[in-house]
């Protein structure tokens, strides 16, 4: 089974640095597969999409996965449309400084679009909602946050990226959300 | 509760088929590298340039962005959604992809020298024999693995600590 991870958020939530992260925790357990592909701009900002692939086998089925991010730009909107075609989960990556609230609301929403315009409902997908930065003094609470970031009532996770703290576990909830999913449906 | 979760494959005969009509096109059209993925960039199958597959699965994501953000600018432009195909070239390579259905894609790599008028016409065939493919195709389940949601959670923990 092949599956499609993406990790969306705000221009400079974290996403990148999450998913490097995690590209070097899945590598040192031996379930990252070939290199950590990123297009980034000069300024070392996302261009185009940050990409690796991993692979579980759970009782003898493997499951391959890609991981993906999308540019966090507001001028890259075209791009993180190509991005989240045929999405099987997604993590929601928040920053968590109070002068990012508004536009990490608005990110959510213009998801939500992108994905209904492609035939999905951004509401009924599998989705975790990360928390990053939670080491900044600014950082809002995360009771004030859940009910702007996380309109799912979806299991979240607090992280700080650059430190790898959270990011397995997001990713371990959303691999967990996408399976159970397909489950539930009985069919892949 | 428990669930099921269950792969469906295509079956081993279509798959050579697949496999099959792609090598043929690589072999008539002078192409190097021929992919069908799905849009959402998953490989179905390729043929050509020893390529291994991970980095096959990396060119199937960029041929799928690629064609995705076309389509965007091509909404821009003119406000159609239709997108057939894509074409850029290299110092010495050209590349072509090329939608099929509403659900998958073609990429191919060939050399600059190759004419791709020619190209475009194999490709042509390439899509009549691969539609007649998936019409044929059976979809069985390859593997039945009964998980709890607790279960998916415990194992996990125990892969990724």
């Amino acid at each position: 089974m092949k599956l499609k991870i993406v990790y969306f958020g705000a221009s400079l939530a974290g996403k990148s640095t999450t998913v490097k992260k995690l590209y070097e925790l899945l590598k040192v357990k031996g379930i990252a597969k070939g290199e950590f592909v990123s297009m980034e701009t000069d300024e070392k900002r996302t261009l185009f999409v940050e990409m690796f692939l991993s692979s579980i086998t759970i009782d003898g089925q493997t499951f391959e996965m890609k991981i993906l991010t999308t540019p966090g730009q507001f001028r890259l909107h075209p791009l993180r449309k190509a991005i989240v075609q045929g999405v099987d989960g997604l993590v929601f990556v928040v920053d968590s400084h109070r002068e990012r609230e508004k536009i990490n609301f608005l990110v959510m929403r213009e998801t939500a679009a992108v994905l209904k315009e492609q035939g999905f409902d951004l509401y009924k997908l599998p989705v975790v909602v990360q928390y990053n930065k939670r080491d900044l003094p600014e950082a809002l609470p995360v009771d004030e946050l859940e009910p702007v970031c996380n309109p799912w009532g979806t299991r979240f996770v607090e992280s700080v990226a650059t430190e790898g703290i959270g990011v397995l576990e997001s990713f371990s909830s959303i691999v967990k959300k996408v399976l159970s999913n397909y489950a539930e449906k009985g069919s892949v | 509760m428990e669930l099921d979760v269950i792969q469906y494959e295509i079956d081993r005969e279509t798959e050579q088929k697949l496999g099959q009509t792609l090598k043929k096109f690589v072999d008539k059209s002078g192409a190097n590298f021929v992919l069908l993925s799905d849009k959402a960039g998953r490989t179905v199958s390729f043929y050509g340039s020893n390529l291994d597959e991970v980095t096959v699965e990396f060119i199937a994501s960029i041929i799928s962005g690629l064609f995705g953000a076309a389509t965007e600018m091509a909404k821009f432009i003119s406000g159609s959604e239709e997108m057939d195909k894509i074409q850029y070239e290299t110092k010495t390579q050209s590349v072509i992809v090329k939608a099929m259905s509403d659900r998958f894609l073609i990429g191919v790599i060939c050399p600059k020298g190759v004419a791709l008028g020619s190209v475009r016409l194999f490709i042509r065939d390439l899509v009549e024999e691969l539609n007649r493919h998936f019409k044929e195709v059976k979809l069985t389940p390859s593997k039945l693995v009964k998980l709890t949601p607790d279960m998916i959670e415990e194992k996990l923990n125990a892969i990724l600590g």
